[in-house]
């Protein structure tokens, strides 16, 4: 009976051995694979929130940044829109001269014009951040209603 | 030989434990115990393909009330989470990887594709070869705070480098409204 207990007590540490050696090995391999280490964090706006300015037109202000870098390397964000446009909800208004159901828009950052794919934020630091104004002109409402469009970023590390 | 002798021999030659074998054995058990319970409650995070959690319980029973397609594979993210920011910060936070080693000739491979938490919508993820545009995966919606790791390629891909670029489309959380979105850039490291 004692040889017995000695036994079962060997085989519950023997046991315990192996989960504490083989199941957390398991989660470990998968934290590692995530490489926390080397990486970043970019914050973009959420929306565009254009709104009646004192020209008559409609603007917004939408701030990029970086939060975490941990590659120790150079972050580069352009906007990657094709182009920088407002599409309307309703496809029904029609302007035979202009392409119907659009609204374009200008970008700037510290008061210079940027073209579609331009780059707005270069750094190789931990925290950085850009303001962009983006501005609709009164000349360019045509038509009332409601009209939508997002920014796509494109985010690259310099190598 | 009368009982109370009879008794007495029986007890000289009956089992012997020392207490510190007794606590031993005790310690031990409790050791297994202990395993064993951690191992029963997180057994379909390590070895399951859908974390069991009620954060996906949420997900599931949301799922079956909207419309919107969340992806099975998403789970809780287990991984360094970015710094909570001042609450007037509205924006999305996108996570980037200078480059990411997969398994080569495998479809099946670890690819962490993360929305992290406190972000103001759902993920829609695209991995695409810059060389060829071909999609190698493409996910259902990611709630915010949740990644999946464990990826199914369209193909598995030969040792070597890929540039590719994981395209971030999103949705606000009421599942209406497109929102900003991003292409991150990467290189693929199959090996």
């Amino acid at each position: 009976m004692k040889k017995t207990l000695k036994h079962i007590a060997v085989l519950c540490a023997a046991l315990t051995a192996v989960q504490v050696a083989v199941v957390p090995s398991s989660v470990r391999q998968k934290l590692i694979a995530y490489a926390d280490d080397t990486s970043y964090i970019i914050t973009i706006p959420s929306t565009i929130n254009f709104t009646l300015d004192e020209s008559g037109g409609y603007s917004a202000k939408a701030n990029v940044s970086i939060t975490e870098n941990t590659t120790g390397k150079t972050i580069i964000v352009n906007l990657g829109n094709d182009s920088f446009q407002l599409k309307s909800d309703a496809p029904t208004i029609i302007d035979p001269e202009e392409a119907w159901g659009y609204i374009n828009y200008t970008v700037s950052k510290d008061g210079t014009s940027l073209e579609t794919n331009s780059e707005i934020l270069n750094v190789t630091g931990k925290n950085d951040n850009t303001e962009l104004l983006l501005s609709i002109p009164k000349d360019n409402i045509v038509f009332a209603g409601e009209y939508t469009g997002n920014l796509q970023f494109t985010i690259s590390v310099l190598s | 030989m009368n009982k109370q002798e009879q008794d007495t021999g029986n007890q000289q030659t009956g089992i012997i434990i020392q207490k510190k074998q007794l606590v031993l054995f005790g310690v031990v058990f409790a050791a297994v115990l202990a395993g064993g319970v951690a191992v029963a409650f997180n057994w379909n995070n390590w070895f399951g393909k859908e974390p069991v959690t009620s954060a996906a319980e949420e997900t599931a029973a949301e799922e079956s009330k909207s419309p919107l397609e969340l992806d099975p594979n998403a789970g809780n993210w287990d991984g360094k989470m970015p710094q909570e920011t001042a609450p007037e910060d509205v924006g999305i936070k996108i996570p980037g990887y200078p480059s990411i080693d997969i398994q080569a000739d495998s479809e099946n491979v670890m690819l962490p594709l993360m929305n992290p938490e406190g972000n103001p919508c759902y993920f829609h993820f695209t991995v695409v070869l810059n060389d060829t545009q071909e999609v190698l995966y493409e996910s259902k919606y990611v709630p915010p705070g949740q990644a999946i790791t464990d990826v199914t390629l369209s193909r598995a891909l030969p040792a070597g480098e890929y540039t590719a670029t994981i395209q971030i489309s999103t949705l606000s959380l009421d599942g209406e409204t497109p929102l900003n979105g991003a292409n991150v850039e990467t290189v693929l490291v199959a090996k």
